[in-house]
């Protein structure tokens, strides 16, 4: 993919200050083609597999119980060419491990800077797979 | 049956096993709440520091307002190591997956914040954490650990004291990296200095303390061949040092080599990422920038380790087949294949030792 190519984003996370932040910053780079939220964390899969997002943004503490980690895995089997990256406020144990393993290709702690997040999206976009912890 | 002594001794003990059972339990709630503090900090940290980006971009912010914006990104950058030092303060050291060396002067960085805290406001924190020191075999969050709690020991001894001063100096001597702790308090009593590394010896209230802050974290820096001692105590202050052993020495120490160097020859970028992430955090830092495994090794010399797919150590053998001895002499490296089911043939023909692609954090284990 090139530069100049289009991507688009999901973002799977109950903190709307992020998710409205991070919309407003998302739409300052070029080729950023929309941005998408959720309503019902349940119906991830079946949204992801509708709107084929480039990038899927995944929050590890969702509310209600809602496993992140299935969600990872309904999306990896249902729609690959969306690319899953794990977004977390809790960057330690053995989380990244199985996150990867499972078919995450990235894995950002919330603890970073806002250039590192956009840098790594950018990055999967681009094929790398990311691992971005605390500054 | 016991004696009267000895009941005497039971009825006696039950409360003060009672006290610190509690001073325990609040100690883990003082790390739970660490680390959901630093949970709450980043999530409010992220969203601030992505609206100052769209500030930032604006035309319509006037030049007289961008030292505004750039002085709150600096305030909100501190809320975000104040959240990366809560993290070291509450992290579990002997977990596989933390890291287990720190680099002093990024360490610091990291810790400053926590640390000026700490003190009483109008105490003077001078530092000194040369950059060209060798990095330490020892968790950051044990370093962490540790010295907060020599800074609040020193904040109680310089109570009442006329100019506050605490020092941290980083040095090596001797084949070790030290780190000296000092403030100008009131110093230690001679039993404080004799007992302070008891488990549950404090000088202050129980209500307050727990006793527990400097024996364990005595005990942690033990863990990874580390220490810390008093070097001296008089009215006009204390002075800890932190002994640290360095990395590359331990490294060479075990394997009685030059630090390793790594070549991984996979193809999925997930697996490559998470593999260099392990090999950090035991301290390996060399690794080849291809991965491919399809580029010839000639200009590259010979690995000390190779980790890769099936693929990737197929195409690793046929390449060294192809370079020969003559441009990749010395011993065989030892090979890690990353599998599902075994490894396969791999393993069988070439002597590698096979990892569960699910269980890479076990990595380390071969390495050793």
């Amino acid at each position: 993919m090139e530069e100049s190519d289009t991507f688009s984003v999901m973002c799977i996370d109950d903190n709307v200050l992020l998710l409205d932040a991070l919309e407003r910053r998302l739409k300052l780079e070029p080729g950023f083609a929309g941005f998408h939220r959720l309503e019902d964390f349940q119906q991830a899969g079946d949204a992801v597999e509708a709107l084929q997002p480039t990038i899927v943004l995944l929050d590890v503490d969702l509310p209600g119980g809602v496993d992140a980690m299935s969600i990872l895995a309904e999306i990896v089997t249902r729609t690959p060419t969306s690319r899953v990256i794990i977004l977390t406020a809790y960057p330690g144990g053995s989380l990244l491990e199985h996150a990867m393993s499972a078919g995450a290709w990235g894995f950002i702690s919330k603890g970073v800077t806002s250039d590192r997040l956009i840098e790594g999206i950018r990055r999967v976009v681009h094929g790398d797979a990311v691992i971005a912890l605390e500054e | 049956m016991s004696s009267p002594e000895q009941e005497a001794i039971l009825t006696e003990g039950a409360p003060r096993h009672q006290r610190e059972l509690q001073n325990l339990q609040r100690l883990a709630m003082v790390g739970t709440l660490a680390s959901g503090l630093g949970h709450d900090l980043r999530n409010v940290v992220m969203p601030v520091l992505l609206r100052l980006d769209v500030l930032g971009a604006s035309t319509a912010i006037p030049e007289s307002a961008r030292a505004d914006l750039a002085a709150i990104r600096q305030s909100v950058l501190h809320l975000q190591r104040l959240a990366a030092g809560l993290r070291l303060l509450s992290s579990d050291p002997r977990q596989r997956s933390e890291v287990q060396f720190a680099r002093l002067d990024e360490w610091w960085a990291d810790v400053c914040p926590l640390v000026i805290d700490a003190l009483s406001s109008h105490t003077v924190l001078e530092h000194s954490v040369p950059a060209d020191l060798p990095t330490v075999a020892v968790p950051p969050s044990v370093l962490a650990q540790v010295v907060m709690n020599l800074a609040m020991n020193a904040r109680r001894a310089m109570e009442g004291i006329e100019r506050p001063c605490m020092q941290i100096r980083a040095l090596q001597r001797d084949g070790r990296v030290l780190l000296e702790v000092r403030d100008n308090g009131t110093g230690m009593d001679a039993e404080t200095r004799d007992r302070c590394f008891e488990p549950f010896f404090t000088t202050r209230p129980r209500e307050v303390a727990t006793g527990l802050g400097l024996s364990t974290g005595r005990a942690l820096l033990h863990d990874f061949g580390a220490d810390v001692r008093i070097l001296d105590s008089t009215d006009e202050g204390s002075t800890f040092e932190v002994s640290l052993p360095i990395l590359d020495d331990s490294a060479a120490a075990s394997t009685g080599e030059r630090a390793r160097t790594v070549y991984l020859v996979m193809s999925d970028p997930r697996q490559r990422a998470v593999v260099r992430l392990l090999l950090a955090q035991h301290g390996l830092r060399e690794w080849s920038r291809d991965t491919t495994g399809d580029e010839r090794l000639e200009a590259r010399g010979a690995p000390d380790v190779v980790i890769g797919d099936v693929d990737g150590l197929d195409a690793y053998a046929r390449s060294r087949a192809e370079a020969g001895s003559q441009t990749l002499d010395g011993p065989a490296p030892q090979l890690i294949v990353i599998g599902q089911d075994g490894g396969g043939g791999v393993r069988r023909a070439d002597g590698a030792q096979w990892i569960d692609a699910r269980r890479l954090s076990t990595i380390g284990e071969l390495l050793r």
